[in-house]
């Protein structure tokens, strides 16, 4: 594979070459990011189970609505880094990824402010049916507990152990001020 | 991991007490050097710290003999390996040393190489790839520090054998490798 | 004819004499030419000899001796030349070569982590002598020294004081290393003359210095032409460490 017209022409970095990095690039942000949200239902998920165990359903669901944002985040992403994986080396699917990306990021920014205003982005029924959900699997959990069948449908507080210190205090901080590393499970 | 065959030297204190006498401390150094390169280059392992818990770089202490090595020794042992030119300093305060058992040249070679070897001719890859990537995994490249991988990718450069570039300002640091 | 020939020489013409010293020239010159294919044939037969023979005298120090000893009644150094036709047919000239070096190389003491490896070729007092009196060409005092009942190889070129070898002597019945006081109590010496041994053979690179963790306990002195494989098991035994 000699050059012998010499020059530099085989060395040159053309467009596809800088096209090729920025979707290399996109694609290592995105998973980066995948793994950050992953992380955040997860964490999400543990704090409305323990809310749901001392009986704070309001604060529950609160705690689910934020998981399901998380996860529609996640499906986007994941159609994104579908995109990307799958493009062709074309300028056009290029700019379109672009144009996508920025509208995630737009999304990105609408999600975040979203959190201290109204709920219109989440399904509601669904976070209300998955806070169901997780009553009946405590419930479920209690059952295999105690020794006798309870007369009432309800828990009642007092039977159930208290979480650790540090799980109702992170339950009860907002969300910025949350330390980064996920709660023991 | 096959074991490591230790030196006699290792095994006999002096070794770890810095001779006071110039010609004997100038052998005993000497030693120590070609041990920390071979030590390095059979457990694969790219820096060396000041810092390090004897655990993190068992090499300075040999228990069984009760000894090791002063800080002021291995301060100077590290030296050594950088005035050799068969180590680089990596930060200013000179206590975390990049050990080059294998020279950057070399380097150089062996990440081309790797790139033929997975036809990545006339190919970009981020630099992300290059320190993480799925391909890298298992191969000669695995472990090589940042500073390392750029300092062997501005050998290839010089030798006309890969680009390193930038896309725009939000793109990881590409490489294009030719033939 | 010959008879006469002398005769005719003093007395004959010039013609005559040229034709005679011609002749002398001549046979001068046959007997030269019969003297070289004698060699040659001598030098054949020795070839095939060391080519027969050849794994004996590689594997057998003593066969090798013997070799060597009729090489030198025929005058033939196999030696003499690293390339040539012996070290074709023996290999020699590197054996010696490399055992010179590798002797050398355990003088520096420490390089004396490398081992001639069980593999290789059988070795006698007598080889190492002979490579070390072709490395004496080469000059920097490398030689053979007696000390206390061990001979030793000497790569520097040194003078030992009468104290300096009864240390060294000390060292050896010691297993390897000693305090000062270990040394002071032993030879009847005075601290001050301990210290200044210790400082000759510290300068002269025979004997390093060794701080134990416990700093209560005095530093220690090594010898290691003694032996350092030794050395270090005795302390360790000593020591009761692992």
């Amino acid at each position: 594979m000699g050059n012998i017209f010499g020059g530099d022409k085989k060395r040159e970095i053309t467009d596809v070459d800088r096209a090729i990095l920025s979707l290399k690039t996109q694609r290592r942000k995105l998973d980066d990011q995948r793994k950050r949200t992953d992380t955040l239902i997860e964490r999400e998920a543990v704090v409305a189970r323990t809310l749901v165990a001392q009986g704070k359903r309001d604060r529950a669901l609160l705690a689910l609505r934020k998981k399901r944002l998380h996860g529609q985040q996640l499906e986007f992403l994941d159609k994104l880094v579908l995109n990307v994986e799958e493009t062709d080396v074309s300028l056009e699917d290029v700019e379109q990824l672009m144009s996508d990306t920025a509208e995630a990021k737009e999304y990105e920014t609408r999600v975040q402010s979203m959190f201290g205003e109204s709920w219109t982005g989440v399904d509601e029924e669904a976070a209300h049916a998955e806070l169901a959900e997780m009553e009946a699997q405590l419930l479920d959990e209690e059952v295999l507990d105690l020794p006798s069948v309870p007369q009432t449908k309800v828990a009642d507080a007092a039977a159930v152990p208290g979480p650790p210190a540090q799980v109702e205090a992170l339950a009860a901080t907002p969300r910025e001020d949350r330390p980064e590393e996920p709660l023991p499970a | 991991m096959a074991d490591f065959p230790m030196p006699v030297f290792y095994s006999y204190p002096p070794y770890f007490t810095l001779q006071p006498v110039k010609e004997t401390q100038r052998k005993q150094r000497e030693s120590w050097k070609d041990l920390i390169l071979s030590y390095c280059c059979h457990h694969r392992i790219f820096i060396v710290s000041l810092d390090a818990a004897a655990d993190e770089f068992p090499l300075f202490e040999n228990k069984a003999i009760q000894r090791k090595l002063s800080l002021e020794a291995r301060s100077l042992l590290l030296e050594d390996l950088a005035a050799s030119g068969r180590g680089r300093w990596l930060g200013p305060d000179r206590r975390r040393l990049l050990v080059l058992w294998r020279g950057v040249g070399e380097w150089a070679d062996v990440i081309h190489a790797w790139a033929r070897g997975n036809g990545l001719e006339d190919s970009v890859v981020s630099l992300e790839e290059l320190l993480g990537g799925e391909d890298v995994r298992g191969s000669e490249l695995a472990g090589m520090p940042r500073e390392l991988l750029s300092a062997a990718l501005r050998t290839l450069e010089e030798r006309g054998k890969a680009r390193v570039f930038r896309g725009d300002a939000n793109d990881d640091t590409g490489v294009k490798f030719f033939a | 004819m010959l008879i006469g020939a002398r005769h005719l020489i003093s007395n004959g013409s010039p013609h005559l004499q040229e034709s005679f010293k011609a002749l002398g020239d001549h046979v001068n010159q046959t007997k030269l030419e019969l003297m070289r294919s004698q060699m040659a044939v001598f030098k054949e037969s020795l070839e095939q000899f060391a080519l027969k023979y050849r794994s004996d005298i590689r594997r057998d120090p003593a066969f090798r001796e013997s070799f060597h000893a009729m090489c030198v009644t025929i005058g033939v150094d196999p030696l003499a030349s690293n390339k040539g036709i012996w070290n074709r047919l023996l290999g020699f000239g590197d054996f010696y070569y490399e055992l010179g070096v590798q002797c050398v190389e355990t003088c520096l003491v420490l390089r004396s982590s490398r081992r001639r490896g069980s593999a290789a070729e059988a070795v006698s007092a007598d080889d190492v002598l002979k490579s070390l009196e072709k490395l004496s060409v080469l000059g920097g005092g490398l030689g053979v020294v007696t000390v206390g009942g061990s001979r030793y190889v000497r790569s520097q070129p040194m003078e030992l004081s009468r104290d300096a070898a009864d240390a060294l002597d000390f060292a050896q019945r010691s297993g390897g290393f000693f305090s000062a006081p270990d040394l002071s109590a032993s030879l009847g010496w005075a601290p001050a003359r301990t210290e200044f041994t210790l400082q000759q053979l510290l300068r002269d690179g025979l004997t390093w210095l060794d701080l134990p963790p416990d700093a209560g306990a005095p530093c220690l002195y090594w010898v290691p032409a003694v032996g350092m494989e030794q050395a270090a098991a005795a302390y360790a035994a000593a020591h009761r460490l692992a």
